[in-house]
């Protein structure tokens, strides 16, 4: 069953890659029960690269374990890309999340691909609106 | 964004994503924005109006759009990759060099070897 809410607190930048390796390597499970596989090459991307997603490794894996819904890429060309979507809050009591993003490579099996903090709605909701549904957080909790 | 400043910035290319990353110096946190086409502009964390980098995913696919407006925005700011007397590029021209650097370039490398 699936959390209602995605909470993820900041870590401090030292933990960044002993979190990774810890929360996301070598694999793990998503919302669907899938293997997303992680390595230290998505390591120097998304973490290295994204000066904003150092302190929030665990934001990683709370998306894959427990998004809002999981779409396909609209795109018919990149149907093997599936787009998780979640809305992270750092704390029980924040009331308003973060929109946060994980793409995935499934072809041939799930690899963590990009992942990213959009700078408002418009992405999600284009996303939402022409990407196939693929699961969603509401018709699992029981 | 002053139009009329050159901007340092660091490149990074990751193969087995095939995605490229543009930062303005310094690197700093930032939100995604645009992205219809697989574009995307870095916007500062603290300052949403400002950009701070841009993103390309699926590079060397989009390479012969990069001249396409709709697919890369058109953005007047000057680039310039090492010291201050280095020549200035446009975003196009940055583009256009990470193509050869680090795709054509390590492909035919490739081949030789």
């Amino acid at each position: 069953m699936s959390n209602p809410k995605s909470i993820a607190a900041l870590n401090e930048l030292p933990e960044a890659l002993t979190l990774f390796r810890q929360k996301l390597m070598p694999f793990v499970i998503d919302a669907r029960g899938k293997r997303v596989e992680a390595d230290l090459g998505d390591y120097a991307h998304i973490i290295l690269d994204h000066p904003e997603m150092q302190s929030r490794v665990g934001w990683l894996e709370a998306t894959l374990k427990n998004p809002l819904e999981i779409r396909q890429h609209p795109d018919r060309n990149k149907s093997f890309r599936e787009l998780y979507i979640n809305q992270i809050y750092t704390s029980e009591e924040e009331p308003f999340g973060e929109w946060h993003l994980v793409v995935i490579d499934a072809r041939p099996f799930c690899k963590l691909w990009t992942s990213f903090i959009p700078q408002d709605e418009s992405y999600v909701r284009q996303i939402q609106k022409r990407g196939k549904l693929l699961w969603t957080r509401h018709l699992s909790i029981g | 964004m002053d139009e009329t400043s050159v901007y340092r910035i660091e490149i990074s290319y990751h193969r087995p994503k095939d995605i490229l990353i543009i930062h303005l110096l310094p690197k700093r946190p930032a939100r995604l924005g645009g992205g219809e086409h697989d574009f995307w502009i870095r916007y500062d964390w603290d300052d949403p109006a400002k950009v701070v980098g841009f993103e390309v995913w699926d590079f060397s696919l989009m390479i012969p759009q990069i001249y396409n407006p709709e697919i890369v925005p058109g953005i007047s700011m000057k680039f310039s990759m090492s010291d201050q007397m280095a020549p200035t590029y446009t975003l196009q021209e940055v583009l256009e060099w990470a193509y050869l650097t680090f795709v054509l370039r390590q492909e035919r490398e490739a081949l030789v070897a």
